[in-house]
């Protein structure tokens, strides 16, 4: 077993390599929904499984060469395909692919530290996690 | 009587199929929030509110740090499993639960990390 550092991630937004990437984040959620009755067993609460859904989040330098991916991939009603890449030197990457909707590019810049920009992505349909050579 | 340290505990879910020893095996945390409904009975000439116990919940929740043996995802979701938590070192919590959310994170000075959340369908027993 080894354990991944995330200095070596990277990320791909539709079919490019996405520069200065800080951090990312995927949140996958399930729906349940409750189907509890009188005289329960046990008295607990009991749930049945429901939809699946989910989102990522990619933080990154703000790079004087403009925003990557651009604001016009927010107008993309389709989407594009976001992989985000974990790794370890010398052994096998993971990488979870999914198709991404850019929902939202935030930046922040203060007097005290580098630019940063933040995309958040809406996954639509499924999200897959698979090998990376 | 003796109290039991965290660093034995381990996490199962899926009877070690759905998170597999892999996973098991870089667990840093694990929590279970069982809570009790209750319904408020009180009435006009009572001095003190009174209750009524109602349905029993439970919620468990666990972090680790990620595997390059990698997370299986598609087995996650939309299934109730067998979710045990484990200290080793005298206790077992178990029931059956659904995975509501998994959360991965990697930053680029840490280790890659992941959050799952449990509901809890049905009983949370405790055993020896």
């Amino acid at each position: 077993m080894a354990t991944l550092t995330g200095k070596d991630g990277s990320c791909s937004f539709d079919a490019s390599i996405t520069s200065a990437v800080l951090s990312w984040s995927i949140t996958a959620t399930g729906d349940v929904v409750e189907n509890t009755y009188m005289l329960a067993t046990d008295g607990y609460k009991t749930y049945l499984p429901g939809y699946i859904e989910w989102t990522a989040e990619v933080e990154v330098e703000y790079d004087n060469g403009g925003l990557d991916p651009s604001l016009t991939d927010l107008v993309d009603n389709d989407g594009a395909t976001l992989i985000l890449y974990q790794g370890l030197i010398s052994t096998s990457k993971r990488k979870y692919t999914g198709t991404g909707i850019i929902t939202n590019v935030s930046a922040n810049v203060s007097n005290d530290g580098t630019e940063t920009l933040s995309y958040s992505f809406q996954g639509s349909s499924s999200l897959t996690e698979a090998t990376h050579v | 009587m003796s109290t039991m340290h965290g660093k034995s505990g381990t996490v199962s879910y899926g009877a070690g199929t759905n998170i597999n020893s892999a996973q098991a095996g870089e667990v840093t945390t694990w929590t279970i929030t069982a809570t009790g409904d209750v319904v408020e009975d009180t009435s006009m000439g009572d001095t003190w509110k009174t209750y009524l116990p109602g349905f029993l919940d439970w919620t468990g929740s666990c972090s680790f740090n990620l595997d390059s043996a990698g997370l299986p995802l598609a087995s996650l979701f939309g299934i109730s499993a067998a979710l045990d938590f484990d200290t080793v070192d005298g206790k077992e919590f178990n029931g059956s639960a659904i995975c509501t959310s998994c959360n991965i994170t990697n930053e680029k000075d840490g280790t890659s990390t992941v959050d799952i959340d449990f509901q809890g369908t049905g009983a949370l027993s405790e055993v020896a």
